[in-house]
C-alpha cells in the first residue's frame, strides 16, 4: 500500500470548446489533509468533477489508490472510495433527512453496519438525529451541509472531496462543520478540501495548492503558504 | 333513470376511464420527473400493446378460454411493452441524453411516428382478427372476452359491468404497488433520488442509466397493462389510438403535476370524470374543449399542477 491515495499529472479538462484546467498536477496522501485554494472561477469546481467522474479529463493522468480511474464511471469511483460533498450541497430537497443519508449508502448492503455508520452520522452531527424525518429541503443552509457531509461519510470513503463546505453557512456552524473536517482526518479520512475562506482552509490542513485559471500556481505546507507574499496578499486579505 | 342513477353512471364510467389513463399517464409523468422527456411515443406504445393483445386472441384462440387468456395477456404484453421501451430509451434517447432538451422531444415525435407505421403495418396482417390487407389502417373490433355483465343484476338502471370490476381489480393494484416500490425499495428510492438531482444522485453511487432504465421499463409495463384492459373494454384498437391515449395521459400529468405520481392519477380521474359527464349530457363534440378548459383552469391558479411539487430547494 502506497502513502500516495490520489494524483493528478497534466490534467486537462474543460465544457466543449471552454478550455478549463489546462495541465493540473496535485496529490494527496493517506492521511492528510489538503487545501486547494483559488479565486471564483479558478477552475477548483472542475478538478474536484474530474476526480468524482463526472466531467471527462481531455489530457493527462488521474490515479486514485493505485487505479487509473480517467474512464472510470462515476458511480464505480464511489465503490471505489472516493466520496464528495459537492458545492451548493445538492441535499436531496424532497427526500428526508434519514433517506438523504441512506442514498449515502447506496453502494454498500450489509444492513447492520449501515445502521451502525448511521448512529455515528447522529453522533457527529445530532441536529440530522432530530430533524431525521424532515424534509431535506426544509434545513438550513448549515444543517444541509451537515448532512451533506454525513451523507458523503455513509460509503465509508478513503477519500473525501469537499466543495466550499463553508458556503452559506452560519459562522457558529462553520466552526462545527471545521471541528468535524479534522476529527474525521484524526480518524484517518484523507481530505482534499476547496475552500473561499483561506485563512481557514489554510489553518486546517496540512499542505495546500493554489489554482489560478486552470494552472497549479503555488503549492506546499500550509505552513508556508501562509507565510507566503503572494497569497497573504491574493487570499489572506493582508496588506 | 332518475337524476341520481344518471349521476352514479356516469361517476363509475368516468372512474373506469380515469383508472386506465392513470395507467398510461404514471409512465408519461415517471420518464418526465426522472430526464424532463416528454415521450411523445408512449401512446403509441400503448397502442403496439393493444396489437399484441389482439394478436395474442387470434393467434392462441383466446375467445374460447377468456379467463387464461387474460392471464396469458398481462403478462405477455407488458413485458414485450417494457422491452420495447427500454430499447426506445437504449437508441433513441440514450445517445443525446446530454444534448438539449429539445433534440430528445424530436426524437420522441420520431419514434412516435415509427410505432404508428409498424402498427399501420401490423394491422394489415394476413391474420383473421385484423381483416388483413386492404383493412390494414381500419379499425379492429377486439372479441369480447369478459362480456359486460351487469354486477348489479339484469334488472338495475345503473350498471357496473365485469369489465369495470376487471379495470378496478388490474389497475389500483398496479398503483399500490407502484408507490410502494417507489417509497420503499431501494431502486425506487435511487428513482426519487435521480428525478431530484442527477448530479447528486451519481455521486451517491447510482448508476443513472440504469435507472433511467429501469423508469422506462416501469413505465412501459404498465402502458401494456394499459393496452390489455383498454383493448377488452372498448373492443376497438387502431394504429392512431395512441393519439388520444397519450393526449389525455399527457394532460393528466399535466393537470395533477408533471413528475408526481398520485398527481398523475388524480388528474387521469379528473379527466375521466370530465369526459364521463360531459359525454353523458350528450355533450361529446364539447367534451374535448371542456378536458383543456379544466386543464387551463388548474394552471392558471396552480402553475405546477393540483400536486405539483411544494418544496423548495434552499440555496
Ligand atoms: N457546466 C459548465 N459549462 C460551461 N462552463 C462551465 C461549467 N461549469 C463551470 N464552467 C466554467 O469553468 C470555469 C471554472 O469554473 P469552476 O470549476 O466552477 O471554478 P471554481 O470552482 O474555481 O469557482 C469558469 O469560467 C466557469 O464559468
Ligand atoms: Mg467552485
Amino acid at each position: 500500500m502506497s502513502d500516495v491515495l490520489l494524483e493528478l499529472d497534466g490534467v486537462c479538462a474543460g465544457y466543449g470548446p471552454i478550455e478549463v484546467l489546462k495541465g493540473v498536477g496535485l496529490r494527496v496522501d493517506r492521511g492528510e489533509i489538503v487545501t486547494l485554494i483559488g479565486a471564483n472561477g479558478a477552475g477548483k469546481t472542475t478538478l474536484l468533477m474530474c476526480c468524482s467522474g463526472l466531467v471527462r479529463p481531455t489530457g493527462g493522468t488521474l490515479r486514485f489508490d493505485g487505479a487509473d480511474i480517467a474512464r472510470t464511471p462515476a458511480h464505480d469511483i464511489v465503490r471505489a472510495g472516493l466520496a464528495q460533498v459537492p458545492e451548493g450541497r445538492r441535499i436531496f430537497p424532497r427526500l428526508s433527512v434519514l433517506e438523504n443519508l441512506r442514498l449515502g449508502a447506496f453502494t454498500r448492503s450489509n444492513q447492520a453496519e449501515i445502521a451502525a455508520d448511521l448512529d455515528k452520522a447522529f453522533a457527529l452531527f445530532p441536529i440530522l438525529a432530530e430533524r431525521r424525518h424532515q424534509a431535506g429541503g426544509t434545513l438550513s443552509g448549515g444543517e444541509q451541509q451537515m448532512l451533506a457531509i454525513a451523507r458523503a461519510l455513509m460509503c465509508r470513503p478513503t477519500l473525501l472531496l469537499m466543495d466550499e463546505p463553508s458556503m452559506g453557512v452560519a459562522p457558529l456552524l462553520v466552526q462545527r462543520i471545521f471541528a468535524a473536517i479534522t476529527a474525521l482526518n484524526r480518524e484517518g479520512l484523507s481530505i482534499l478540501l476547496v475552500e473561499q475562506n483561506a485563512n481557514l482552509a489554510l489553518a486546517t490542513a496540512h499542505r495546500g495548492y493554489v489554482m489560478e485559471t486552470g494552472t497549479i500556481a503555488l503549492s506546499g505546507p500550509t505552513a508556508d503558504l501562509m507565510h507566503n507574499e503572494q497569497v497573504r496578499a491574493c487570499y489572506l486579505g493582508a496588506r | 333513470m332518475s337524476w341520481f342513477e344518471f349521476v352514479l353512471q356516469q361517476l363509475i364510467t368516468g372512474l373506469t376511464n380515469g383508472l386506465i389513463i392513470a395507467l398510461v399517464a404514471l409512465g408519461y409523468t415517471m420518464v418526465y420527473g426522472i430526464i424532463e422527456l416528454i415521450n411523445f411515443a408512449h401512446g403509441d406504445l400503448v397502442m403496439l400493446g393493444a396489437f399484441l393483445a389482439l394478436t395474442l386472441i387470434g393467434a392462441c384462440h383466446l375467445e374460447g378460454s377468456p379467463w387464461l387468456g387474460l392471464g396469458l395477456m398481462l403478462i405477455a404484453v407488458p413485458v414485450f411493452c417494457a422491452a420495447v421501451n427500454w430499447t426506445v430509451d437504449r437508441v433513441a434517447y440514450r445517445p443525446i441524453r446530454h444534448a438539449p432538451k429539445l433534440t430528445a422531444l424530436v426524437s420522441a415525435i420520431g419514434v412516435s411516428f415509427i410505432f404508428m407505421n409498424i402498427g399501420l403495418f401490423w394491422g394489415g396482417a394476413p391474420m383473421a382478427v385484423f381483416g388483413g390487407g386492404a383493412a390494414a389502417a381500419s379499425p379492429k373490433d377486439v372479441p369480447d372476452l369478459i362480456g359486460h355483465t351487469n354486477l348489479l343484476g339484469s334488472g338495475s338502471l345503473v350498471q357496473i359491468t365485469v369489465k369495470d370490476a376487471l379495470v378496478a381489480l388490474v389497475t389500483i393494484p398496479l398503483m399500490v404497488a407502484l408507490t410502494w416500490f417507489v417509497r420503499r425499495t431501494r431502486i425506487g428510492t435511487a428513482m426519487r433520488a435521480t428525478a431530484q438531482n442527477p448530479m447528486a444522485a451519481r455521486l451517491m453511487g447510482i448508476d443513472v442509466d440504469r435507472v433511467i432504465g429501469a423508469t422506462f421499463i416501469i413505465g412501459g409495463a404498465l402502458a401494456g397493462m394499459a393496452a390489455v384492459v383498454q383493448s377488452l373494454y372498448y373492443n376497438t384498437i387502431s394504429f392512431q389510438m395512441g393519439y388520444r391515449i397519450g393526449l389525455d395521459a399527457f394532460t393528466a400529468a399535466v393537470l395533477g403535476g408533471i413528475g408526481n405520481l398520485p398527481g398523475a392519477v388524480l388528474g387521469s380521474i379528473v379527466i375521466g370524470l370530465v369526459r364521463a359527464f360531459s359525454d353523458g349530457y350528450g355533450a361529446t363534440q364539447w367534451t374535448n374543449a371542456l378536458v383543456f378548459l379544466v386543464l387551463i383552469l388548474v394552471l392558471v391558479f396552480r402553475p405546477s399542477g393540483i400536486l405539483g411539487a411544494h418544496v423548495r430547494e434552499k440555496v
